[in-house]
């Protein structure tokens, strides 16, 4: 079965996860890499119930890292991204590859 | 550098608990970044609001992923420090009810009751003290008033003459009007004369209300002048009722007295303004016609100008008043104008206090009944004290117990909301149909809506947490390892007594204080029932009339016709004597002042003022009055002979102690009245002219013959035995023989008119027996409650103490003093309350003293008995106890 097509914030906090690494990536960390990227405002909140339901659907795992001082010696939930996961968010992106296809010059002169 | 606490506390309860502290780890993280860039105060905001939004975003995760509130309450295991309840708890609670039935039929019942009367007294309460007009914009809706300064006292109504100065020169309020209600006869072309009422308005109280008519249109300017064609404007009950909805009803004519008046609109479904109007003609006054200050008075209506608040009103009243006092000193001089919300007007400052004290008694009530369950919870508790300790060990939390209990309170507080409810909508609806004849003004609406049932859940939360926090955390706060080892005696170990002791004082004393106060009422209403009225008030029936300046233009004419009446009257087969006043006795008539002859009086408001009522000479004969000194009116007292008046005793002995009045004159007005000079000729009794209250009794009787009389009443006394109501129909016959278009209203045997007067003197004291007896019933099961509970608990010891010698009457003594003593300190909080309560109490009590001994000692009495009583039965138990078995006793 072709992995289901993840919704546009689940894709970005996907490929944010991925630039991260499984030993750096975690909700703020996340939150503050699609931010700087894109430029736009993100909200905690979401990234929270983005990542659980990505969890949910098996795509990452999370797993508590150790205390750290910086944060009242309490652990960070750190986010792997599973095989299905990198499928998941492979499909996606090329679908919208796909469907950009040749719309470059439109899409430039747009924008 | 922690983020806000609440915003932690928050995040933790919210977060699922798996979670809790990698977001909290972030929340941290992230508040110490903002801290470093944006300052301490700043970031503890934005942190917060963060905390806000992440709390409800997993919240809301947590329900969409596992379903509904329910089953997540179900499924999600508590933390460690979290009260929460589920299902189950509630579950439980219903079994409880079940398992103890003596306590959820006291405690379920007494919060059934005590929730009842909360819910219909807010009804009641809410519905009277701010009443909205249902109108567009409502609350700027206002009325408006002389004052006369000289009394310090409004006069509620106003002259024409006031409303078209204030119509020519008033900026502040719009659409400036006025109404007046009148009764016609109702002349259907088949079927029963009938009086009705009417409102005649001007046409401006339809542009103010804002209300389109359902059909037509509403009355306009252009009716109201002179050759005007006679129109009328229906409410939708009498278009129903009398048109059967006829949907051609524009055009057609409705004979009001002699005058057909057609139809050319229909108001909708519940408007009836200005007060409980049904129909609408217009108010055809010409001023010139009047002088000032005379002609019929008129209630006055506005609309605040938009932008203008009240104050600003009223000055510019103010300024308007000055100027007519400087205009019209005679009858101007001293008089101000009072503008207020137009509900204000028709609910005084008595009753508000009253209601307010009525608030204070049922909160009482309700106090009550959440003390003694929770005393019934606590006895439980100490009873299921094993139960909790085994839970405890078990590894529930302290929270989670309390949690448990609190739902199995939330559950007896829901059923008994429940019934309570029933009961107050009950209530209700016997209070709407007791006070329909009062004719409230229809936007009173007396009812157990949305938010009277958002009250009664909310006061059954509050009487959970009141009756149930206080037995939960003493339950659950307990050593399991002590209970559990406490072998012998299971449930003794919980300390409740200084608790159950200081709620059974409360108890006692707001009992005290509500008993008191029932008390007060229930001698005010024997007093009125026990009144010497000094004239018969059976076998009487009443009726008044009204005559039309049109068909009796002169004091002439209207003579005649009372001339004419009383004959007829008297032919009434069965009436043994009838007569015609303006005032009947045992209700109020008015009292002007007047003058006495020789006396000198320099200013108008240094004359006196006294009653005055003008009769028939039948009024003597018809009453069984006879003259103490001098005589009684006759028939040869008749217009053109000398003026003369009769004067009761009050007035004799006040105006002229230790002489004779019999020769002396008086006059009604002050220095500079036409009226003629009247000889005294005659004492009679006092006929309560000031009503059932009769404060100042002082008042004289006129020749109705020698005076100018437009309403009077009909008074025709029937013989012993017979209906005085049956008469209804002759008298009615008697009134149409002089003129075909009179109607005559008020109906009623004369009994029934002075209680028309007092009806909330019953009112109130019904509510307050109601609350009293309530509060007592509570009290006395709450005594006994704990009583018995206190000797259960106590009965190894007792069987100890009779083992090694102690007699009955020692056993007696000892447990009688427990509760004698909470008695007496119950009594004592009590006494004080009774005496605040009796003080609010104060205008509405009959000639009862708020201080009333008999009152205060027989409430003491009956309080005490049933302490005694309460104490004596779980007394003469315990003393009756077998030493063997209570040593067994576990």
């Amino acid at each position: 079965m072709p992995p289901e097509p993840l919704a546009e914030f689940e894709l970005l906090v996907m490929l944010a996860a991925l630039r991260l690494g499984s030993d750096e990536a975690y909700t703020v960390s996340i939150a503050d890499d699609i931010r700087q990227r894109t430029g736009r405002s993100v909200r905690r909140a979401n990234v929270y119930t983005t990542l659980q339901r990505l969890e949910a659907k098996g795509l990452v795992s999370t797993h508590l890292g150790d205390p750290r001082p910086e944060r009242g010696g309490r652990p960070r939930r750190l986010v792997a991204v599973e095989a299905e996961g990198v499928a998941a968010v492979r499909a996606t992106t090329a679908a919208i590859e796909a469907m950009v296809g040749d719309l470059g010059d439109v899409l430039g002169e747009a924008g | 550098m922690t983020p806000p606490r609440w915003a932690r506390w928050l995040l933790r309860w919210l977060a699922p608990p798996d979670r809790a502290e990698d977001v909290l780890g972030d929340l941290e993280e992230v508040h110490r970044g903002r801290v470093g860039r944006r300052g301490r105060m700043l970031a503890s905001f934005l942190t917060g609001l963060e905390a806000l939004d992440i709390g409800v975003a997993l919240l809301g995760e947590r329900i969409w992923r596992r379903g509904t509130i329910g089953e997540r309450m179900a499924s999600v295991e508590p933390g460690p420090n979290r009260p929460s309840v589920s299902w189950l708890d509630f579950k439980l609670g219903l079994r409880m009810l079940v398992k103890y039935p003596g306590l959820t039929l006291v405690g379920g019942l007494g919060m059934a009751v005590a929730i009842a009367i909360a819910a219909g007294s807010f009804g009641v309460i809410y519905s009277l003290m701010d009443p909205t007009l249902p109108l567009d914009e409502g609350a700027r809706v206002v009325t408006i008033q002389n004052w006369d300064a000289a009394i310090s006292n409004p006069n509620r109504r106003s002259h024409l003459h006031g409303l078209m100065r204030w119509r020519e020169e008033l900026e502040s309020v719009e659409d400036l009007g006025g109404f007046r209600t009148v009764r016609r006869n109702l002349v259907p072309p088949d079927g029963e004369v009938e009086p009705i009422r009417i409102a005649e308005m001007t046409a401006s109280g339809f542009r103010l209300a804002r209300v389109p008519p359902f059909l037509g249109r509403p009355l306009v300017e252009e009716d109201e002048r002179e050759g005007a064609p006679p129109v009328v404007v229906i409410g939708y009950d009498v278009w129903q009722n009398r048109f059967a909805g006829d949907p051609r009803i524009l055009g057609r004519t409705l004979q009001l007295g002699d005058t057909r008046h057609m139809v050319v609109g229909v108001m909708p479904e519940g408007f009836a303004f200005p007060i409980a109007e049904e129909i609408w003609v217009p108010l055809r006054m010409d001023p010139a016609d009047l002088e000032r200050g005379e002609g019929t008075t008129l209630e006055v209506f506005g609309r605040l100008a938009p932008g203008v608040s009240m104050d600003q009103a009223a000055a510019e009243f103010t300024t308007i008043a000055r100027r007519l006092a400087l205009e019209y000193p005679e009858t101007n001089e001293g008089v101000g104008a009072v503008i207020k919300p137009y509900t204000e007007e028709f609910i005084g400052e008595e009753p508000v206090a009253l209601l307010y004290t009525m608030l204070g008694a049922v909160f009482a009530v309700l106090l009550i009944a959440c003390a003694n369950v929770a005393n019934l919870l606590l006895a439980r508790a100490a009873a299921r004290s094993k139960e909790v300790a085994v839970r405890s060990a078990l590894g529930a939390s302290r929270w989670r117990v309390v949690g448990q209990m609190l739902a199995e309170t939330f559950v007896m507080a829901l059923v008994g909301a429940a019934i309570g409810l029933g009961i107050a909508w009950a209530g209700v609806s016997m209070f709407n149909r007791a006070i329909v004849d009062t004719q409230p003004p229809y936007w009173i609406d007396i009812r157990i809506d949305p938010l009277a049932v958002a009250f009664v859940l909310g006061l059954a939360l509050l009487a959970t947490l009141m009756a149930g926090i206080i037995p939960a955390v003493k339950a659950s706060g307990s050593n399991a390892g002590d209970i559990l080892k406490d072998e012998s005696r299971g449930s003794s170990s919980l300390r409740l007594g200084r608790i159950t002791k200081g709620l059974v004082v409360a108890e006692i004393a707001l009992s005290c204080g509500l008993l008191v106060a029932a008390g007060l009422m229930v001698k005010s209403v024997v007093q009125l029932r026990t009144i010497d009225y000094q004239f018969p008030t059976e076998n009487i029936f009443t009726a008044r009339v009204g005559l039309f300046e049109a068909q009796y233009p002169d004091s002439l004419a209207r003579r005649r016709f009372y001339q004419d009446l009383v004959e007829r009257l008297r032919a009434i087969p069965g009436a043994e004597a009838a007569a015609v006043t303006t005032n009947l006795p045992g209700t109020f008539s008015g009292s002007p002042r007047f003058a006495v002859d020789g006396e000198n009086y320099e200013r108008d408001v240094d004359y006196p003022r006294a009653h005055v009522a003008n009769v028939t000479p039948e009024f003597f004969e018809t009453f069984h009055v006879d003259a103490l000194e001098g005589r009684v009116l006759t028939r040869q007292d008749a217009h053109g002979n000398l003026p003369v008046a009769v004067v009761n005793r009050t007035f004799a002995s006040r105006f002229f102690p230790n002489e004779s009045p019999l020769g002396r004159r008086i006059r009604i007005g002050t220095a500079d009245s036409e009226r003629p000079w009247r000889t005294i000729v005659g004492v009679v009794p006092d006929l309560h002219m000031d009503g059932v209250e009769n404060e100042e009794p002082e008042g004289f009787y006129l020749p109705l013959y020698q005076s100018d009389t437009r309403f009077a009443s009909m008074a025709v006394r029937v013989r012993d035995g017979r209906d005085a109501m049956a008469v209804a129909p002759e008298v009615r016959d008697a009134v149409l023989g002089v003129d075909q278009d009179l109607p005559i209203y008020w109906v009623r045997t004369l009994e029934e008119t002075i209680a028309g007067n007092t009806w909330f003197y019953y009112v109130f004291g019904t509510l307050f027996m109601v609350f009293g007896g309530v509060a007592l019933f509570l009290a006395t099961i709450g005594l006994y409650g704990v009583m018995a509970f206190a000797v259960s608990r106590r009965t190894s010891e007792l069987g100890v103490r009779m083992a090694l010698g102690a007699q009955t009457r020692d056993v007696l003594r000892l447990v009688l003093r427990q509760g004698l003593l909470q008695l007496a300190i119950g009594l004592v909080l009590g006494l004080v309350l009774a005496a605040g309560l009796a003080n609010m109490l104060q205008i509405i009590l009959f000639d009862v003293e708020p201080r009333d001994p008999m009152i205060f000692l027989g409430i003491i009495g009956v309080l005490t008995a049933t302490g005694l009583l309460a104490s004596l039965i779980p007394a003469q138990r315990a003393s009756r106890i077998d030493p063997l078995v209570a040593l067994r006793y576990e």
